[in-house]
């Protein structure tokens, strides 16, 4: 009798389980739980995957920021980009989808649109109106065009796209990896690293920098020209977007790392430095060159990024003793945050900041004298607070996860 | 209550004597007189033979002298016994009677309520999955599979499609595939499990985190052993299954039995097709050109269809002075399998995209029998040769629509460069045991297995790609040796093992500067284990098990692709310490029989091999250490042979242990895994509407499939409503088999997927909605007498 009783038992369950648990459709919704107020981060967690979260929070400067029951899930590593008010979050490798974020008017970040591509989106830039967003396929190996997007940032709809090698020399069989897309004026300029076409990413063409020009908004499949500097090596890092930046009087500079921590090989024999293209100038300025290796006793750039004025805010690379591609990784904590005069040619240490390993693809967010960065040492990770005038850190929020990819106002 | 308790095994002996030989014949029985068919009955631990449909049995040419008869039985007590065979009296009667002993299958979870015989196991965490009940079905392997508590399978799509394999927590490569006892590893996907139909398989065989020796393969989780059949019948098994999306399965098996059990001959073939083109709801439509979102539709897969074939030709000697067996058998794979989208992103739709393979095998395998002794081996040696097929100039989008890319423009559907990539495996593999059976309450076993690979590979399409273009190897030897005790009252078990573990590889990879670089690892590591199984009364069984496992790196996780992924020679294994604790109930009464079974498990590993990126490079690294706490509890229940209930439910929780990533404490150090099911379970009901006399026979099943929603991600970040989740699954099928001739005329209806659910194994990966099937099989056997 019991096991008939067992029997009804688990017929009633069976039953029941039958008639219920029709889970209701939860739509998807382009509108996220993330509050769009204070600063927007994207946060990279640990553990497994790292899945990286856009994340929201007033005051960063105490506490912690972490994406425990917040954020707004991202699949796979993402470039994050921001274009005035909105936050591009492009994928990479298998995911070719790319989305845009911003405030949905009711103080909720929302998802504005989406769109596709074919090979990752790896350089990003912005028009001068900021009504443009520019993202580049960039092909690892071959000759193949890489493909200019240029993305509407109202609508997140790719309106042209323009294919363009920047460069190539086929009998050599080397390819352009472009380091910037910074657009002044009717002018594009792509600075770019010369790397062999099988796609190992080696540099044999290290010791020279090269910007490609274009005219803007009417981009052609051709650059203008390619003006070339001997002065210092190819211009730029891989996966950071700000070789060359623009500062408030129009005037262009670029930076050039050379180092084999930040992926030359074979490394260059040039100084890194900083070359500039005058304001107006479609020609690296021959009187102009702040010599890195020189000015920091033997150090080299590898990230800047402009904070107004004349000012950019910089990570030196102390030594280069971190192996191939070392700087991209967590084994050598030699970068130094200063403030760079780019003007003035002078080099600031920022106080209270210590060594550490970054690598950066967003730019800074720079507001009332200040710029946000990502600190992150041996063990621990913190926001930072760098008043510029004063080339001061201050000690602010954990990070709680690996790292911010980059600060935002939405 | 509890009437049958005791089951009579009566053997009758008519001797008859020609010179020096005679012959054995007899009857096994239960306590009704009904005959036992397909008991297994062995003679000096080296002829076999099973009884027929009545029960009888024979063995003829047998020589004047003692003799050790055993038979055996699943669910009794295994009856040893001297037979003396004189030349004066040629007749002898001899009637046993054998306690009905479920320690017999000590720890075996009968999946089925089959009558088939099946291998006496021991002591270890296994599943025995028998077919019987299901070969008249349109399932295939892997759907049988799943039905196992503690086992969880993901597929990408329909038939043909990858899949991800979780046994009690884990998956992948860390679980070893087996077909007749010979590792699966790297034959290709034409001879992966859910190509094989139903009833081309006897049994299959689930080893839950601990592994006997003589599977020899480095199974961190546990290993699957597929046994394709016996060799003690002639048989004519040919099905055809034709249903939804074009789906097409054919499957012929046969096996010849010389008259005097000397010599077989047996043929095993299938062909799979089918077009899956199955619906996709609300799939993002792209345009083209810009790869702007355009809308969502619905719409029928395009590009997925898969066809398999192989054909297997097999034969040997049996019951020779030389061998008790000893057989050659040759198989030849192939398959061809399109791809609507890539496994993990359904945004990226294909038109043309496909893979080939091809396999080939030859192996021979040798068992022996003498006095105390018996020997196994095989040799197995293959080629299997895949294709990635990413040539097609065109792009498509989920509306079907394309557009023939510029003639400059390299990209191919999935790849940056258009590719048709070649690799050639050449695999080996040979396996030598030994056992030596001291007395009735010792042996002693050894088993040296090897497995070596060696590929290369070449792009014929994309000169860039480098990958294999100079030939990497890599073997794995395994040296066991086992100890088993059984004591006396046959109610107590022990087993002990060591294994030896060795890993060598040579790999060569290119540097940045094009230079071919060789690198020779090499790896050695001792693992253990023991079995204890215990039964205290006949109801009731306990066991336990340990295994201390190994999983060793793939080649291009210890040596990178020669592009992207680098190499990283100090890699180490992944190791597991996998822990199992059960208890088996067995409960009859009048006419109901019911069976419960609970395991507990826990596996304690680490080391696990995690990609870690470095700029655009990166490397394999042991990285993360994850605990599985879980249990699984089933039971059956049948009434009178007619109505059969089964359930099962399996509930694990898997944590990452990993307290530092990257010099970070690490959030999410004791948060549950992500993006793996941990409650999930099985419903079946069946009931036989018509028997009569056992001629005719239509039965029907209802099975209901159940698994919760899981994350994608950890559970702890990120805001409820905008994480990513795979939902829960509620599915329904219902099976109905008629069949007639007592087995020989068998025809079902299958409905999977009843309610037309929208599924998914995998994030946004969409499984086939409802499909109707149907299977006609005509089986026909005879056991030589």
């Amino acid at each position: 009798m019991k096991n008939l009783k067992k029997i009804t038992l688990l017929s009633t369950i069976f039953i029941a389980g039958l008639s219920s648990c029709k889970d209701d459709d939860t739509k998807p919704s382009n509108i996220s739980a993330q509050s769009s107020a204070g600063y927007t981060m994207a946060l990279k967690t640990t553990g497994g995957v790292e899945t990286e979260y856009i994340v929201s929070k007033e005051n960063i400067m105490s506490g912690e920021v972490s994406a425990a029951g917040t954020g707004i899930e991202q699949t796979g590593w993402r470039f994050y980009y921001p274009v005035g008010n909105t936050l591009f979050a492009s994928g990479y490798s298998d995911d070719n989808q790319c989305a845009g974020y911003a405030d949905n008017g009711n103080g909720l970040i929302a998802k504005k649109g989406e769109f596709i591509f074919e090979n990752s989106l790896e350089m990003f830039g912005v028009s001068d109106d900021e009504q443009t967003f520019l993202a580049i396929e960039i092909p690892r190996n071959g000759f193949a065009n890489k493909r200019l997007h240029f993305i509407d940032v109202n609508t997140i709809n790719v309106r042209k796209i323009v294919g363009t090698k920047i460069f190539q020399n086929l009998t050599d069989s080397i390819v352009a990896w472009p380091t910037a897309l910074e657009v002044r004026g009717d002018k594009l300029f792509i600075p770019f690293q010369k790397l062999d076409a099988l796609g190992n990413f080696t540099t044999p063409k290290a010791d020279s920098a090269f910007v490609a020009i274009y005219d803007y908004p009417n981009v052609g499949t051709e650059p203008i020209k390619i003006i070339v500097d001997g002065r210092t090596s190819n211009i730029g890092v891989n996966g950071s977007t700000t070789g060359l930046i623009e500062t408030d009087n129009g005037d262009l500079y670029s930076y050039s790392c050379g180092t084999e921590m930040a992926g030359f090989a074979p490394k260059s024999v040039k100084p890194s430095g900083i070359l500039k293209i005058a304001s107006g100038s479609t020609e690296f300025d021959g009187s102009y060159f702040f010599n890195i290796t020189a000015t920091t006793n033997g150090g080299s750039i590898f990230w800047f990024d402009h904070i107004g004025g004349n000012k950019a805010i910089a990570r030196i690379l102390q030594d280069d003793n971190g192996g191939a591609w070392g700087a991209f990784g967590r084994s050598s904590f030699n970068q130094k945050l200063v403030i760079l005069d780019l003007a003035g040619q002078t080099v600031t240490e920022v106080a209270n900041v210590p060594l550490h390993a970054k690598r950066q693809s967003s730019p800074v967010l720079v507001e009332n004298g200040k710029v946000f960065v990502s600190i992150e040492t041996a063990t621990e990770a913190y926001i930072y607070e760098i008043d510029i005038n004063s080339a001061t850190g201050t000690k602010g929020a954990q990070i709680i996860g690996k790292t911010i990819k980059g600060f935002y106002r939405l | 209550m509890n009437i049958i308790k005791h089951i009579a095994l009566v053997i009758l002996f008519s001797i008859s004597v020609i010179n020096s030989h005679g012959q054995i014949k007899g009857k096994v029985v239960d306590v009704f007189g009904n005959g036992l068919p397909s008991s297994l009955i062995k003679l000096n631990d080296s002829v076999t033979t099973i009884t027929d449909t009545n029960g009888f049995f024979q063995f003829s040419n047998v020589p004047i002298g003692t003799h050790q008869l055993e038979a055996s039985y699943l669910g009794y007590h295994t009856y040893e016994g001297e037979i003396i065979l004189n030349s004066t009296a040629n007749t002898e009667v001899v009637s046993i009677t054998l306690k009905e002993n479920s320690v017999a299958i000590k720890g075996v979870t009968i999946i089925s309520n089959s009558n088939e015989e099946v291998k006496r196991e021991k002591g270890y965490a296994v599943d025995i999955i028998t077919t019987k009940e299901v070969q008249n079905l349109t399932s295939d392997l892997n759907q049988v599979i799943k039905s196992t508590p503690g086992i969880n399978i993901r597929e990408s799509g329909g038939l043909g499609s990858g899949f991800k394999l979780s046994l009690n927590g884990l998956s992948g490569n860390q679980v070893r595939y087996f077909i007749d006892g010979v590792p699966m590893e790297n034959f290709g996907s034409s001879l992966s499990l859910n190509n094989f139909p139903v009833n081309q398989i006897e049994r299959i065989e689930v080893y839950k985190g601990v592994v006997p020796i003589s599977l020899g393969a480095d199974a961190l989780g546990g290993a699957i052993n597929i046994i394709s059949g016996l060799r003690n019948k002639s048989f004519v098994d040919v099905s055809y299954s034709f249903g939804s999306f074009n789906t097409h399965r054919v499957s012929v098996t046969a096996q010849h039995l010389n008259k005097k059990k000397t010599a077989f001959i047996k043929v095993m073939s299938f062909l799979n097709h089918s077009d899956n083109n199955y619906l996709m709801r609300g799939v993002p439509v792209y345009d083209l050109k810009l790869g702007n979102k355009i809308e969502n539709i619905d719409i029928r897969r395009f590009n997925d269809s898969y066809t398999s074939t192989m054909v297997a030709i097999e034969g040997g000697i049996l019951n020779k002075k030389l061998a008790d067996e000893w057989s050659f058998k040759i198989t030849q794979a192939n398959n061809k399998n399109y791809f609507q989208h890539p496994n993990n992103n359904i945004l990226r739709p294909f038109g043309n995209f496909h893979n080939r393979n091809n396999a080939t095998f030859f192996s021979t395998a040798y068992s022996k029998s003498f006095r105390k002794f018996t020997a196994k081996a095989f040799i197995s040696a293959g080629l299997i040769t895949s294709q990635v097929i990413d040539t097609s100039t065109f792009k498509y989008n989920w509306a079907g629509d394309y557009i023939r890319r510029d003639q400059d423009d390299p990209k191919g559907e999935l790849f940056a460069r258009r590719s048709l990539f070649e690799l050639n495996d050449q695999v080996l593999r040979n396996q030598v045991q030994l056992q030596y059976k001291v007395n009735r309450n010792n042996s002693i076993d050894l088993s040296w297995s090897q497995n070596y690979l060696k590929r290369d590979g070449h792009d014929k399409v994309d000169p860039l790609n480098r990958s294999f273009s100079i030939p990497n190897s890599i073997g794995k030897n395994i040296l066991g040796l086992s100890y088993t005790y059984t004591n006396t009252s046959e109610n107590l078990e022990f087993i002990g093992f060591i294994k030896q573990y060795l890993y060598t590889g040579s790999i060569t990879t290119f540097d940045t500067d094009n230079k071919a670089n060789t690198t020779q690892p090499v790896i050695s590591d001792k693992g253990f284990g023991g079995v204890v199984s215990y039964k205290p009364s006949k109801n009731i069984t306990f066991k336990g098990s340990y295994e201390k496992a190994y999983r060793y790196p793939e080649g291009y996780e210890i040596l990178g692709d020669g592009i992207y992924v680098n190499p990283n020679p100090n890699l180490a294994p992944e190791v597991s310490n996998n822990y199992n604790l059960g208890a088996r109930l067995h409960h009859q009464c009048k006419k109901f029989e019911v069976n419960e079974e609970v395991k507990i498990f826990y596996r304690n590993s680490g080391n696990f091999i995690r990609f870690n990126p470095i700029g655009p490079f990166g490397a394999y690294e042991n990285v993360t250490n994850v605990n599985t706490a879980g249990i699984e509890a089933d039971i059956s229940i049948s009434y009178n042979n007619r109505i059969s209930f089964k359930a099962n439910g399996t509930f694990q929780n898997i944590t990452d242990q990993t307290k530092e990533d990257e010099g970070f404490v690490n959030t999410n150090y004791l948060s549950r895994l992500p993006n793996i099911p941990y409650l999930f379970g099985n419903v079946r009901f069946g009931i036989n509407l018509i028997k009569s006399s056992n001629k005719k026979k239509l039965t029907s099943y209802w099975s209901t499939y159940f698994v919760k929603d899981y994350f994608l991600t950890w559970e702890n970040s990120g805001n409820l409503q905008d994480k990513n989740i795979i939902p829960s699954q509620l599915v329904h099928s219902l099976d109905i088999e008629y069949s007639m001739k007592n087995g020989k005329y068998n025809a079902s209806l299958s409905v999977s997927n009843l309610t037309n659910e929208l599924i998914y194994d995998n994030f946004n990966i969409q499984n086939p909605g409802r499909a109707i099937y149907t299977k006609l099989r005509y089986f026909i056997s005879k056991t030589n007498n």
